[in-house]
């Protein structure tokens, strides 16, 4: 009976429960199935032990909703994995030893009880809430129970349950252990009838999920159940979802984990080995998984390679190291040795990617190794992460280390002692070795700077070799080299070695004797050797550092190679840094000491040559020579030298001086030009001792190209002594002299700078001291002059144009009173260096008369010359001038500026002292002529005005002087030189442009004023604010331009003349003002007595003309009326001016007969201009008001003079009398000349006359009337206006005008109107 | 007796003169009236004159020609120094020499260099007594205004005799001249 019976026995009780669908009993017996029943929509499918193919074909021939409430069961165990593709097909299945009729009936009742549902996806699990994982499977598959457990210590603990507290009991871990080992969803229906499961525990049905990580979800029921299939197809899929969630929590927490222990490892002491292993066990702590044969083992570096660690079985599961024989196996394994399995069930799993971690395990059973494969990556992952962290902690604790120390202070030897203990250590070396390479006249030499073990032997300088030696092939391929010196014995030469390199593969290289590098044989013996060039910051190679054992334990080619790589820049830079220190403190000791030595140098040479000492003293030099010239000047300018090297030796003149030095004109080539001539020096015997030149360093000095020559003795004897230069404390004289190059270098920069500084600043005090020196600046300038730039002469010379005599000299040669020629157009410092050897063209610029005279004074001929301009504005006044005599140098370009700004100053100076001595003069001039009449000024101010301008502006000028009070020209003189054109042209100018100020310069113009082809002139206005009638010029006149320094002074010049000028107006005004006034008199009287006498005469004859009676009688007529208005006038003029206000007494009165009157009076005179009067009276009777009779009478008389003098001929005048409002209005107006623009407001000043044009006559008058009119009229409460319109067609100045002048009186009336007349009054 | 002719140089005009001019027509004069420096000039060079008055305070130049008649008180010396010495012009102050400009222009008749005058002056200035101190200039007789007809006469009495005497040389000449 096959084990298929039972089911068949049972399938009549089956089928009674229903008929099964024909096409699906058709299909399974197709198939070969025995298909045992279907009831509902649930389909049992039971197959034969070997048929479970069959089985799996009919469910999936099934429709997808019957399949997922399909059941395959079979009395044997299914293969691997068809549980889990029938679950994938929607199906369930279930297998056991055999097919009891209690399973078949529970099947039944799933597929029965569950109504067809498709597949399900999986509820998402929240991502690390494990703990609701129990729940979310609960009711998925509705059990009454559900709980988590998770293995620890080989133990499975509930970890979660819902409901809370009702977890099942102690369950067999072996129902636990299956389902996680083979990954299977276990479902026990009736834990009764179960054969793997014997306990007592009340839960009668149990689902075992197997989770990733060691985790099972069990779900129970106290009654037996098999679960329907699309239930577990749920929980497949929760599963799915839930061990994703779990692996990224796992992921996520032992990546943290990880990093954690790596930051924890970084933070310990990672040279210590036990630290190291402590480490590796920390790491492998809680990782390690359980198993046999299972082992790891981590390696960190070369020098100390891990043990290997495992873990047994067992309960506890103690992390133990491997016993010997273990770790033979393990070895074995590792090298390939053995290659089968430790068991039957094992499998070989190792993992050795990289250098950091070895891990081999022994998997068992073979199963597992997919898991253990990926615990071992996760474990090596964290551990590599670790060991690098903690590689490169240490590697950055060293180089701190090494970069700390250049600042300690260390001397050299214990710097480089300090450098290779720190690195000895970090590698596990027993020694370290620094060689350096440096170029000596190109030809490359290396030497080992230090050596572990070193001290005191003799160390050697080899030349870089191509074919030899270990660090010249890291120096000639810029390659590190780990090596192996296979067979080397101590004492005896190391042969051959092969090694490996980064670029350059396997090689085979020959070392070099250590006697070549040595005095002798050194104690230790270098087995093996890592090797690591050095490089600067250019990435050149500068040197090799190398690390050594004397055991045959190779470097690791990666690891120990990149911490000797990471150090090397450090060590490079530490050592870079110590001589940069030492340097630096040299330079500014060196510094330090210039300073306050300067400060007592005298002169440009001297505090130079202080500088030169100091770069002597610095480069270990014999001798420094500062060379300074001018750009694109090809001929040098200054050369300075120290004394030679040897202390005390006397100063001497170097030949290689401005004279016979040039160097081309571009910079380009000038070292190589300076190198050349020294050397031509040297091998001329110039030089007392043999010499080299050393270094020729550019400077820059304040705008001047240069450069240091120094130059080095050849004697050995003569070298500098250790310990002044930077590096020389290394030992290595290469570094030494490299270093010193830098130290000269950098310190003729400074020194230079503060050299120039230096000079600027004494120039700037010489300068301070030139512009406050009270007297004689010129003098000072000379005097200081010749002492800083060490003239053997000097002098000042002063002249008009390029003419100049010597004023003043200093000196051994008395040159006063010689004439000096120099160009006018000198502007700048002229200097000669060399008169030996100067262009001919530019020795012209000088007196070469007066050069012959002064080397015959003095039996020698002079070497050098500066000539310094002395300048007011662009005029030469004369030049400060400098002579060396033969055997002194030749002066430097750098003196120019000096020479310049403190004569500059001194001229400046001196021109300030000149002007206040001008202004005391101006002050006495005008004090000489204040009051003089204007013929005696006119005779002495020309004079006095080019004496004072020649003082003032430094060259005589031609001057002319006009003034005009108003209109009338009031004064004018001038020089001699003008001519009456010239004097007429600026008096135009002058009136044509008052009271500005101008300059102007005519090139080519030729006049006798400025005596030359060019003419400026520069007028300065008279003006005075409290005269705006004094007006006029102050003209000054050269051949040469004006600046505006000359512009002030001559402003200056013109205001004291205003003043002056304003009392030759004020006199000129009064004169003229007596004048009108006797004229104004004596005009009427003539005419009165000649009338008089006329009339006397008519009477006389038998038979007078009636018209000549009438002429002299209406004559007679105007002059008395002429004269008592000017009576009248004068009068009142006369009590104003003593003080009196107008006194106005209004009475009423009748104003019609004083308006007759005053009309009648002027009768006569409107007659002789042919004048007709017309008298408008509007106001109805005699125009009854209280007014002040004389006054109106004066002010009515004034307006009719007026319109008698400056109407037109054969007008009208008309009168107009009217009442306007408050005021009666007395209105004059007649045609005649126009008032003028700006006028008629000045009408109302006195002595304002207007310029009207007469034909027949001159108009008298003071230009008084309207004045008192004005007064007049404001006093008794009223006004005058006037008006003022051209009539008819314009035709200039004879065009006539319209002029009405109106006055207005109050006529104080009420508002009832005039007071009526009085009737007693009328009556008589 | 011929008639002779005086120029009288003032701006006021004959009718300040009325009895003056009388006296003068009725001893045989004919007066010519100048009322500006310019226009006596060109009337002192175009014709001769027996005799001159000149007014010190007048215009130099016309009005109504684009100059202003603004009368200054170096006028009359200046035409007397034209008329007498114009080199003295040349010393004046040069100031003054836009008043002498128009002076330059013209040069006295022949018969009138020597002319007898009366300068006739209301205004006093020490300048202008200073030129006319010039002896060049032959210390030309001043008269003040009002003008006291004795003093005229004075010129008229030696403009005369000075007419009579260049009449009667001129006779002299005549009958030397004629054929014995």
């Amino acid at each position: 009976m096959t084990r298929a019976q039972p089911l068949r026995a049972a399938a009549p009780r089956l089928g009674r429960r229903g008929a099964l669908d024909p096409r699906f009993v058709a299909a399974a017996r197709e198939a070969g199935c025995e298909l045992v029943s279907r009831t509902g929509d649930g389909v049992l499918i039971l197959v034969g032990c070997e048929r479970w193919a069959e089985g799996l074909k009919a469910i999936e021939a099934l429709r997808q909703d019957q399949r997922t409430r399909a059941v395959l069961c079979c009395a044997a165990a299914p293969p691997p994995g068809l549980g889990a593709e029938l679950r994938a097909a929607g199906a369930l299945s279930w297998w056991g030893p055999d097919a009891p009729v209690w399973l078949l009936q529970l099947a039944l009742q799933a597929v029965a009880q569950e109504p067809a549902a498709p597949r399900l996806r999986g509820p998402a699990a929240p991502e690390g809430a494990t703990g609701a994982l129990p729940a979310i499977a609960r009711r998925l598959i509705s059990a009454q129970h559900a709980a988590l457990y998770q293995l620890r210590d080989d133990r499975w603990q509930a970890t979660h349950a819902d409901p809370p507290g009702a977890a099942p009991g102690q369950l067999p871990a072996e129902l636990l252990d299956f389902a996680d080992q083979n990954n299977e969803l276990v479902v026990i229906p009736d834990t009764t009838h179960a054969a793997r499961f014997d306990g007592a525990d009340p839960w009668r049905c149990l689902v075992v999920l197997p989770l990733a990580g060691h985790l099972a979800l069990v779900l129970a029921d106290e009654a037996p159940r098999l679960p329907h299939p699309a239930a577990l197809q749920r929980l497949e899929a929760l599963r799915e979802t839930a061990e994703l969630a779990l692996a990224w929590q796992t992921e996520r927490e032992r990546l943290l984990e990880g990093l954690a222990a790596g930051l924890r490892v970084a933070a310990d002491d990672a040279e210590h080995p036990e630290e190291e292993r402590a480490l590796i066990e920390r790491a492998l702590h809680g990782r390690l998984p359980r198993g046999r044969h299972l082992a790891l083992r981590a390696t960190a570096s070369s020098a100390h390679r891990g043990r290997w660690w495992t873990r047994d079985l067992g309960p506890e599961g103690q992390l133990r190291q491997v016993t010997a024989d273990e770790e033979i196996i393990l070895e074995a394994i590792l090298t390939g040795e053995r290659t089968e399995p430790i068991d039957q069930r094992a499998e070989v799993v190792r993992r050795d990617e990289g250098p950091w971690v070895e891990l081999v395990a022994a998997v068992a059973p073979r199963e597992r190794s997919r898991s253990v494969r990926g615990d071992l990556a996760a474990i090596a992952s964290e551990l590599e992460l670790a060991l690098r962290i903690r590689r490169s902690s240490a590697d950055h604790a060293a180089i701190a280390h090494i970069a700390a120390l250049p600042a300690s202070g260390l001397a050299p030897a214990a710097l480089l002692a300090a450098i290779g203990e720190r690195v000895a250590l970090r590698l596990r070396a027993d020694g370290v070795k620094i060689t350096v390479v440096s170029d000596a006249r190109g030809q490359r030499l290396l030497q080992q700077l230090w050596r572990t073990g070193a001290d005191g032997a003799e160390r050697r300088a080899v030349s870089l070799s191509l074919t030899e030696g270990l660090a010249d092939w890291v120096v000639v391929h810029n390659d590190w080299l780990n090596l192996q010196h296979t067979g080397a014995a101590e004492g005896r030469p190391r042969g051959e070695a092969q090694g490996q390199t980064g670029r350059h593969g396997a090689v085979t290289l020959r070392p070099r004797p250590v006697g070549a590098l040595w005095g002798g044989a050194l104690p230790d013996a270098e087995r093996v050797q890592l090797l690591v060039p050095l490089t600067d910051h250019n990435n050149v190679v500068i040197g090799v550092l190398g690390v050594w054992r004397v055991q045959a334990a190779p470097f690791h080619a990666e690891l120990d190679r990149a911490s000797l790589q990471a150090l090397a820049p450090h060590v490079s830079a530490a050592l870079a840094r110590h001589i940069e220190r030492e340097r630096t403190g040299i330079e500014l000791s060196a510094l330090q000491a210039l300073g306050p030595a300067l400060e007592q140098a005298q002169g440009f040479g001297e505090a130079a040559r202080l500088v030169l000492d100091q770069l002597v003293r610095l480069a270990g030099a014999r001798q420094a020579t500062l060379v300074l010239g001018e750009p694109q000047r090809p001929a040098v300018g200054t050369v300075i030298s120290t004394t030679a090297l040897s202390p005390g030796a006397a100063p001497r003149p170097d030949p290689r001086d401005a004279g016979s030095l040039r160097w081309g004109a571009g910079a380009d080539h000038r070292e190589a030009a300076l190198r050349r001539r020294f050397a031509e020096d040297d091998e001329q015997g110039l030089e007392s001792a043999p010499s080299r030149v050393q270094q020729v360093v550019p400077v820059d000095f304040g705008g001047l190209e240069g450069a240091v020559v120094l130059l080095r003795a050849e004697r050995a004897g003569e070298e500098p002594s250790p310990g002044h230069h930077p590096g020389e404390l290394l030992g290595v004289p290469l570094i030494a002299r490299a270093a010193t190059e830098r130290a000269v270098r950098a310190f003729a920069g400074p020194a230079l700078a503060m050299l120039h500084r230096h000079l600027r600043r004494r120039e700037n005090a010489l300068v301070e001291r030139a512009r406050a020196v009270p007297a004689d600046p010129l003098g000072f300038a000379l005097a200081e002059l010749k002492s800083v730039l060490d003239a053997d002469i000097a002098f000042i010379a002063t002249g008009q144009g390029s003419s100049h005599t010597v004023e003043r000299c200093l000196g051994s040669v008395e040159l006063q009173g010689l004439r000096v020629d120099l160009p006018g157009s000198l502007r700048a410092p002229l200097r000669s260096p060399d008169l030996f050897d100067e262009d001919s063209h530019r020795l012209r610029a000088f007196d070469q008369g007066l050069l012959r005279h002064i080397e015959a004074k003095i039996g020698r001929p002079a070497r050098s010359w500066m000539s310094i301009p002395l300048r007011h504005g662009m005029h030469l006044l004369g030049g400060l001038h400098l002579l060396r005599l033969d055997g002194s140098g030749a002066f430097g370009p750098e003196g120019e500026p000096v020479a310049a700004k403190v004569v500059a100053a001194a001229v400046e100076r001196s021109l300030q002292i000149d002007w206040l001595q001008r202004q005391d003069e101006l002050d006495d001039l005008i004090r000489a002529l204040a009051g003089a009449r204007a013929d005696r000024l006119a005779h002495d101010l020309p004079g006095r005005l080019e004496a004072w301008l020649r003082a003032a502006l430094h060259r005589s000028v031609s001057v002319y002087l006009v003034a005009r009070e108003g209109n009338r020209s009031l004064f004018s003189c001038g020089s001699s030189t003008l001519s009456l054109d010239d004097q007429a042209a600026l008096r135009a100018q002058s009136l044509g442009q008052p009271g500005r100020e101008w300059r102007e310069d005519r090139p080519g113009h030729t006049s006798r004023a400025t005596a030359g082809p060019r003419a400026a002139a520069l007028a300065a206005p008279i003006l005075l604010s409290s005269d705006p009638d004094l007006s006029g010029h102050l003209f000054v006149l050269h051949s040469s331009a004006f600046d505006e320094d000359d512009a002030r002074r001559c402003r200056e010049l013109s205001r004291a003349l205003s003043v002056l000028l304003e009392g030759e107006a004020i006199r000129s005004r009064w004169k003229l003002q007596a004048g009108l006034f006797r004229h104004a008199m004596l005009g009427p009287a003539q005419g009165l007595q000649s009338a008089a006498r006329k009339l006397a005469l008519l009477a006389r004859q038998a038979a007078p003309s009636p018209v000549e009676i009438d002429e002299a009688d209406q004559r007679v007529l105007i002059e008395c009326t002429a004269l008592r208005t000017w009576q009248a006038n004068q009068r009142l003029l006369g009590s104003l001016q003593s003080g009196s206000p107008p006194d106005l007494h209004p009475r009423e009165a009748a104003l019609r007969p004083l308006i007759d009157r005053c009309i009648r009076r002027y009768e006569g005179a409107f007659a002789e201009r042919g004048a007709t009067v017309h008298l408008r009276w509007e106001p109805q009777g005699a125009l009854r008001f209280a007014f002040d009779e004389p006054a109106v009478d004066i002010m009515f008389t004034n307006l009719l003079d007026n319109a008698s003098k400056y109407g037109f001929f054969n007008r009208a005048v008309s009168i107009e009398v009217r009442v306007d409002g408050p005021d009666v209005l007395i209105g004059v107006e007649s045609l005649g000349a126009a008032i003028p623009e700006g006028a008629h407001e000045a009408l109302y000043h006195p002595g304002t006359r207007l310029a009207a044009r007469d034909p027949l006559r001159a108009i008298h008058g003071e230009g008084l009337g309207l004045f008192l009119v004005g007064l007049l009229v404001e006093a008794a409460g009223g006004s005058v206006s006037h008006t003022c319109e051209a009539e008819g067609e314009a035709r200039g100045p004879s065009q006539a005008h319209r002029v009405r002048f109106a006055l207005r009186l109050p006529h104080r009336w009420t508002h009832r109107g005039p007071p009526r007349a009085d009737p007693t009054r009328r009556a008589r | 007796m011929s008639h002779r002719r005086l120029l009288w140089t003032d701006d006021d005009g004959p009718k300040h003169f009325l009895y003056e001019l009388s006296e003068l027509e009725g001893r045989g004069w004919t007066v010519r009236w100048a009322r500006s420096v310019t226009e006596a000039i060109r009337l002192l060079s175009a014709e001769p004159f027996e005799a001159l008055i000149v007014d010190q305070l007048m215009p130099v130049a016309e009005a109504g020609n684009g100059v202003v008649a603004e009368r200054f008180v170096w006028s009359g010396a200046l035409l007397v120094a034209w008329l007498r010495a114009p080199e003295a012009l040349a010393a004046l102050p040069a100031r003054l020499q836009d008043l002498t400009a128009p002076l330059t222009c013209a040069r006295p008749h022949p018969d009138n260099v020597g002319l007898p005058l009366q300068l006739v002056s209301a205004f006093d200035d020490a300048e202008v007594d200073a030129l006319l101190a010039t002896p060049a200039l032959g210390a030309p007789r001043r008269i003040p205004k009002p003008v006291d007809i004795e003093d005229l006469l004075v010129l008229i009495e030696e403009a005369e005799r000075e007419a009579e005497a260049a009449e009667a040389e001129t006779q002299v000449g005549a009958r030397a001249a004629e054929p014995c």
